[in-house]
């Protein structure tokens, strides 16, 4: 049970900041997927999870994160099984495994694997504390996140890998270790993603077309630098004010691609305009201050870690899915949080958001 | 947790702060930037993306008969394309195609897999499939309809009608000569499309209605032209000539009722079908008349005040001299050289040659040139047919005698079928050239008539009274003549064989053995109702008017009489083995019954 001191602590502010962005998105994703002819069953859909979310986010926000520790191992199994079932018995769709299926409902592991890496790192690192100045520290909390990135990079699924990457690099620079470490992680990837694309099988070519693509997205307007510009007119004449909820021309004529999922902020800001959309990233600043000044203010070395983690994850995908649509990032599939369609998602970054609150609540060292 | 180590925690708390600022400036700049600063740009590329142009296809007009039967129409059709790249399941697509339209399915298949953005699966499909190809709703296919020109009544009349290309340009005949009147003019509208470029039907506006193309109803009657086809047809088969025309032309009127040629074809199925077979010979091919022509030279003789009964020459075996040249009769029998002396009756009855020749010998080369020119042969003949030819005359002042003479009975100067027909038409008429005519009206697809064509007569040629007097003759040609072939029961018929020798193709002389035969006949003959017009080009096995082309003139006249319904003028024979009605003229024929002109 949480404690009724801890309540005083708690951030009603970012529990209200997740629920308007989930009807937010609730709303958009009925008018962009109007026209499939299922938009009811969608939104409804979309709304279970969000049920579900909630009930997981209470689980997670009474959970006491200095339990963690001695759920490590627990956790981190639980999280390699799941990921190594989808390469097993997963469900494939559009050439990339990456679901379980659980009779009508399918679930991404990867989401939750997300979340599972944040807190096992958090207690890896706290438990290194000591040593995190050596780079042997340093390699062996790669190696953490390496081997599940592995199974997720096999799926294949490169954006929540670079996910991981990120996650992994803010919590390593948020645990203090050395910055000539983080530099030369930085070169090696710089030398290897240079092999590696020149190496023929590493990246599909697909692939390798959507990270290009925002370069230069009008040499191949119908090809992979289709989305980026369509994204960027639809965005663009959706001007100050908008062409009105359900009016959008470019998201409802098809000329949007996966604009319920991926392009979800394409939508938005075609139908209600920059009064609609800044308000919506503005939502999101709030969101990501308010988790930095609990992380700022948690005495806790694995909470501070666990929400630099959750930060992280949520600035990255918020930055690269906004980025996108905007045209000054690659695609790289990243869905918007708590926005796009997708059970998984909206249940992560639920259950994240649970333990984002729940550090926050537990900010201050109880002294007995 | 030491102090040092604190320190470097809060600096790099901080930081984080710091990333998050610079990475919300870009992202809120960047939004700010295409949102509000430069929306202007991206509206127009929205517009550009979604608007379309979209073309409101004018029907091109129908053909009828003169009774309203269609004998060229557009129908409608569905193409089937598709956006190869936006396929997902091709296997899938290619199938689901291939059930509805009956096509190959690996064939589909390959149009799916190719790289285009736009592929015609398959084109001028029935509307029904198109139908089913939409009720289908597969992702990134999409129909068309397209217009096609059918033919309700197959190949008839398919020299008159011509045929159009497959964008609906008229290629031949009344297709080609009347394509202004028979395109429309296409509109114009402006419609958004989705991203499969399917347009979005309430978005349409600022439409320029289309006008479709003007009707055309033509003078030929259906029925006629069948008969007409039909009866030549036979001829085509039994003497395999190079070609052969039949015209049916209302005299008074100048309207062409029917107009035949062969060979022919299916303006529906052109494939294969050699160039020549589309030429509408009635009026791009230009022969030498012959024996024909000489009621011309005695409707001018009679005009001119040479008496009918007037024996004007003595024909006997030796022939004529003129200058270093003679001009003979046939040597051939039952109708060979010797006619003795001859009026202009017998002139007509046995194709003599010396009678004609001493008409156009007193007429002189100018009075003679006049009539050529006023009987219509130095003139295009105007019937609005596409290819119409004419060759006319050298200045009368260059003819020698010879080439006086020659012109008297029909050599020596060229003319097309529809000409011949045309100037039968004055002797069948009272003595008016009449303009032919094949298109009796022109009119919108609601019915108002935008032009209808009044018969024109061109000039006076020839008094009444010769009309007369020349139409007794070619009664006597067919009765007690050459013409004999022609008979129909019931029927007074007036005719004139010819079987004229082919220029050589060297320009020097008649090219051995080839022939034009031709018969020109009038029914009835003392009312004339039609005039019907048959030349046959290159006959094989035999080459007399009176063989090969008068069965044709037989088989016409007596169809049409009982088709138009026009009473008999003569009291019907009972004749056993050609009963009214079931004869034909290969009963009548009686063979070797000719005269060289």
């Amino acid at each position: 049970m949480v404690e009724r001191r801890l309540l005083k602590n708690f951030d009603i502010g970012l529990v209200l900041l997740m629920l308007a962005i989930t009807v937010y998105g609730l709303v958009v994703i009925y008018s962009a997927s109007r026209g499939s002819g299922n938009e009811s069953s969608v939104v409804q859909k979309q709304l279970m999870w969000a049920i579900a979310g909630l009930i997981a986010f209470s689980i997670t926000v009474s959970i006491d994160h200095k339990s963690f520790p001695r759920l490590y191992n627990w956790i981190y199994g639980f999280n390699l099984l799941l990921l190594a079932a989808v390469l097993v018995v997963g469900q494939a769709h559009k050439d990339a495994q990456r679901w379980l299926g659980f009779g009508p409902i399918s679930v991404q592991p990867s989401e939750l694997a997300k979340i599972s890496i944040i807190i096992t790192l958090a207690v890896f690192l706290t438990s290194q504390r000591d040593k995190l100045r050596e780079f042997k520290t340093f390699a062996l909390s790669f190696v953490h996140i390496a081997v599940p990135m592995l199974f997720i990079l096999k799926q294949p699924d490169l954006g929540t890998s670079l996910v991981i990457v990120a996650i992994w690099l803010g919590m390593t620079f948020i645990a203090g270790v050395k910055i000539q470490h983080l530099a030369l992680f930085l070169a090696v990837m710089l030398v290897v993603g240079v092999i590696g694309w020149n190496t023929p099988y590493v990246l599909k070519d697909y692939q390798k077309g959507r990270l290009t693509s925002f370069l230069n997205p009008e040499k191949d307007r119908l090809g992979s630098g289709y989305h980026l510009v369509q994204s960027r007119i639809a965005i663009g004449s959706g001007q100050v004010t908008g062409k009105g909820y359900l009016h959008g021309t470019q998201g409802q004529l098809g000329f949007i691609p996966e604009n319920h999922t991926d392009f979800i902020f394409t939508v938005a800001a075609e139908e209600f305009g920059f009064m609609g959309a800044a308000p919506l990233i503005l939502m999101y600043l709030m969101l990501l201050w308010k988790g930095l000044l609990i992380m700022s203010e948690t005495e806790d070395f694995t909470g501070r870690l666990i929400a630099a983690g959750i930060i992280c994850m949520f600035l990255f995908h918020i930055f690269v899915n906004i980025g996108m649509t905007l045209g000054i990032m690659p695609i790289t599939g990243v869905p918007l949080p708590l926005m796009s369609y997708g059970g998984s998602s909206l249940l992560a970054n639920m259950i994240a958001m649970g333990v984002l609150v729940g550090v926050g609540m537990r900010r201050h060292k109880i002294n007995f | 947790m030491t102090a040092k180590h604190l320190r470097v925690l809060k600096k790099r708390t901080a930081w984080l702060f710091v990333i998050l600022t610079v990475l919300y400036v870009l992202i809120a700049g960047r939004l700010f930037y295409i949102q509000v600063l430069n929306n202007e740009e991206y509206c127009k590329l929205a517009v550009q993306l979604r608007q379309r142009q979209l073309v409101l296809t004018a029907d091109r007009g129908t053909i009828y008969d003169r009774v309203g039967r269609q004998l060229a129409a557009d129908i409608p059709t569905c193409s089937v394309y598709v956006h190869p790249q936006k396929v997902k399941d091709k296997f899938g697509t290619a199938k689901q195609l291939a059930d509805i339209t009956g096509l190959n399915e690996q064939s589909i298949l390959k149009l799916l897999m190719s790289k285009s953005k736009f592929v015609y699966i398959s084109r001028e499909l029935p509307v029904e499939v198109g139908d089913k190809v939409k009720e289908a709703n597969l992702t990134a296919v999409g129909v068309i309809r397209e217009p096609k020109r059918v033919h309700p009544a197959g190949s008839l009349a398919a020299h008159i009608l011509g045929f159009t290309d497959v964008d609906g340009k008229g290629l031949e005949g009344i297709e080609r000569s009347l394509n202004s009147e028979l395109t429309g003019q296409d509109g114009y509208a402006i419609a958004e499309v989705d991203s499969y470029g399917r347009v979005i039907p309430e978005t349409r506006r600022g439409s320029v209605p289309a006008v479709d193309g003007y009707d055309i109803v033509l003078t030929i009657d259906a029925n006629l032209q069948h008969i007409t086809e039909e009866a030549l047809a036979k001829t085509f088969e039994t003497y395999k000539p190079a070609g052969a025309t039949a015209i049916v032309m209302d005299p008074h009127t100048g309207e062409i009722l029917a107009l035949a040629n062969c060979p022919t074809y299916d303006p529906d199925n052109r494939k294969g079908v050699p160039a020549g077979a589309w030429r509408n010979r009635a009026v791009t091919d230009l022969y030498e008349p012959g024996s024909t022509l000489k009621l011309m030279t005695i409707a001018a003789g009679l005009e001119e005040g040479i008496p009918a009964t007037e024996v004007v020459a003595t024909c006997t075996n030796g022939g004529m001299q003129i200058g270093r040249r003679r001009v003979r009769c046939s040597l051939h029998a039952p109708y060979m050289a010797g006619h003795g002396g001859v009026d202009m009756y017998g002139i007509i009855k046995h194709s003599c040659n010396i009678g004609a020749a001493t008409i156009a010998l007193r007429l002189g080369p100018d009075k003679l040139y006049t009539y050529m020119k006023d009987f219509g042969f130095l003139d295009k003949p105007g019937s609005g047919m596409a290819g119409e030819t004419v060759l006319g005359l050298a200045s009368p002042d260059t003819w020698p005698a010879i080439k006086l003479a020659n012109i008297g009975f029909g050599q020596g100067i060229a003319v097309s079928p529809l000409q011949m027909a045309c100037a039968y038409s004055v002797i069948a008429n009272g003595g008016e050239l009449m303009k032919p005519q094949i298109v009796r009206e022109i009119r919108t697809k609601d019915g108002r008539v935008v032009e209808a064509f009044q018969p024109k007569v061109v000039r006076r040629v020839v008094s009444e009274a010769t009309a007369k007097q020349a139409i007794e003759m070619l009664i006597g040609c067919v009765d007690d003549g050459t013409g004999k072939s022609s008979k129909v029961n019931g029927y007074s018929i007036g005719g004139k064989t010819g079987s004229a020798q082919k220029a050589s193709t060297t320009g020097r002389g008649y090219a051995p053995g080839k022939y034009v035969a031709s018969f020109m006949g009038v029914v009835p003959a003392r009312d004339p109702k039609l005039v019907i017009c048959v030349v046959v080009d290159e006959p094989k096995g035999s080459h007399w008017g009176a063989t090969v082309a008068a069965p044709v003139f037989q088989e016409i006249a007596e169809k049409a009489m009982w088709y138009l319904r026009v009473p008999p003028d003569m009291p019907l024979e009972q004749d056993e083995s050609a009963p009214v009605g079931v004869t034909t003229g290969k009963v009548k024929v009686k063979v070797g019954a000719g005269h060289t002109g």
